[in-house]
């Protein structure tokens, strides 16, 4: 039943960009070591680029975002002495932790999402 | 038809990029707007420089596709800050009014440890503050003098950064997360020029040397305001146990009531309250020095 005078949103998209950004970049830390902002967006990219990705899920603007708020949490270190540009992110135990927590529940979805799509083929996925 | 506003919209040049990102990011925290901004100016001027021979318009063109439309990269922004939003809720989680309900409240707490910590941190930025103008000043005639204002400037901005994720930790008010972005102004006397004739830099200064009466003040109120409540509420059971007259106000009148078990009372019952406006002074204290900060302190 539509709704006036607007739709109710049906996905939080902003939110699951800021999300998706959020594990791809602490992904990038853990395993490729620490980075720039810019040295992330490009690892990203091109690791997307040859899993067949070439659009990214996220704004590279979400990653700037992300990447002060994950900071600011104390899940990664930013070397304080460079400008922005050239600012060295590093991962800390925290930012492990979220990881590994942040993998497991994605997983676990992708599976969920993909079973309930095709039953008759989720003994095989 | 969204679509068809932002073509129309699309900006042509970093600067306009900029002004179209501050129009989206309107009535958002200035901290938050500074970051937006310095972000988003470092990523559009690194490309376009890397990019050199093409026209600027057509960089930031193809550009805006993959760092996103400014009211795009606005909403992300706003976004990512509501992800990570606790600081705003803690304050407001009690629901709870009235007097004693300030307990409960995280904000006191935060106060009461910045004005303790405000003293040590103020005397150092005053120091820093007086050395560092007055070093300026008589290097000025020498040749390490410009690179001197140079370092002492850049420090007194990573100083007002570190301030901030001081104000914002025990504050709760956002402050920004990066320093504002680079002047695009090449050579080294347009950039002197350019760094002072910041207000930031200016206020910044005005901020770390306030800090020192500031900070006295927030130390011997906090310091005070709780032995006094504190020893008032603890007096009549030391002098209960030591048996001992451990309490005098020096006033022959006062001694002898406040021995009595009335006077011991209205003594517990006045630290008892005391302590309560020692919080509220401190939440008070909390909301103010957090407006102060970010009017000095963020770049608007």
């Amino acid at each position: 039943m539509p709704r006036f005078p607007a739709q109710p949103q049906l996905f939080d998209l902003a939110g699951f960009e800021a999300e998706a950004a959020q594990i791809a970049a602490l992904a990038s830390l853990a395993t490729e070591g620490p980075a720039t902002a810019r040295e992330l967006l490009n690892r990203i990219s091109r690791a997307a680029a040859v899993a067949g990705e070439p659009v990214l899920p996220f704004k590279h603007a979400t990653l700037y975002a992300v990447l002060h708020e994950l900071e600011f949490a104390g899940a990664i270190v930013g070397s304080v002495w460079e400008g922005i540009p050239r600012r060295v992110y590093s991962m800390a135990t925290q930012g492990r932790m979220w990881l590994a927590q942040a993998q497991e529940r994605w997983r676990a979805a992708h599976l969920v999402i993909r079973a309930a799509a095709a039953p008759r083929e989720a003994a095989t996925l | 038809m969204s679509q068809s506003i932002a073509a129309q919209h699309a900006p042509r040049t970093v600067d306009e990029y900029l002004r179209l990102l501050r129009a989206a990011l309107e009535g958002a925290p200035p901290a938050l707007i500074q970051d937006a901004l310095g972000d988003a100016e470092d990523y559009l001027r690194e490309e376009v420089a890397l990019d050199a021979y093409k026209p600027e318009s057509e960089v930031v063109a193809r550009v805006t596709r993959a760092f996103g439309r400014p009211e795009e990269v606005a909403a992300e922004y706003r976004a990512v800050e509501q992800r990570f939003e606790r600081r705003q809720h803690a304050g407001e989680r009690t629901g709870r009014r009235g007097f004693f309900a300030v307990a409960l409240d995280p904000r006191a707490y935060g106060g009461l440890l910045y004005a303790l910590v405000a003293l040590p941190v103020g005397i150092l930025y005053f120091v820093w503050v007086v050395v560092g103008l007055s070093l300026s000043a008589g290097l000025a005639i020498l040749v390490i003098g410009v690179p001197f204002t140079l370092l002492f400037i850049a420090s007194v901005r990573v100083i007002a950064l570190l301030e901030g994720r001081i104000v914002e930790l025990l504050l709760g008010k956002r402050m920004p997360r990066r320093l504002p972005s680079d002047e695009t102004v090449k050579g080294l006397w347009p950039r002197i020029g350019a760094m002072l004739r910041d207000r930031r830099t200016w206020s910044t200064m005005f901020y770390m040397i306030l800090q020192l009466p500031l900070g006295v003040a927030y130390f011997t109120i906090t310091v005070t305001g709780l032995a006094l409540s504190l020893s008032l509420v603890a007096g009549p059971f030391a002098e209960a146990i030591l048996d001992r007259n451990l309490i005098q106000f020096g006033n022959t009148g006062l001694d002898r009531f406040s021995s009595t078990p009335l006077g011991m009372g209205v003594m517990m019952a006045v630290g008892f309250v005391l302590f309560f406006l020692v919080l509220h002074l401190m939440r008070g204290l909390t909301i103010l020095h957090a407006r102060y900060a970010e009017a000095t302190l963020v770049k608007t």
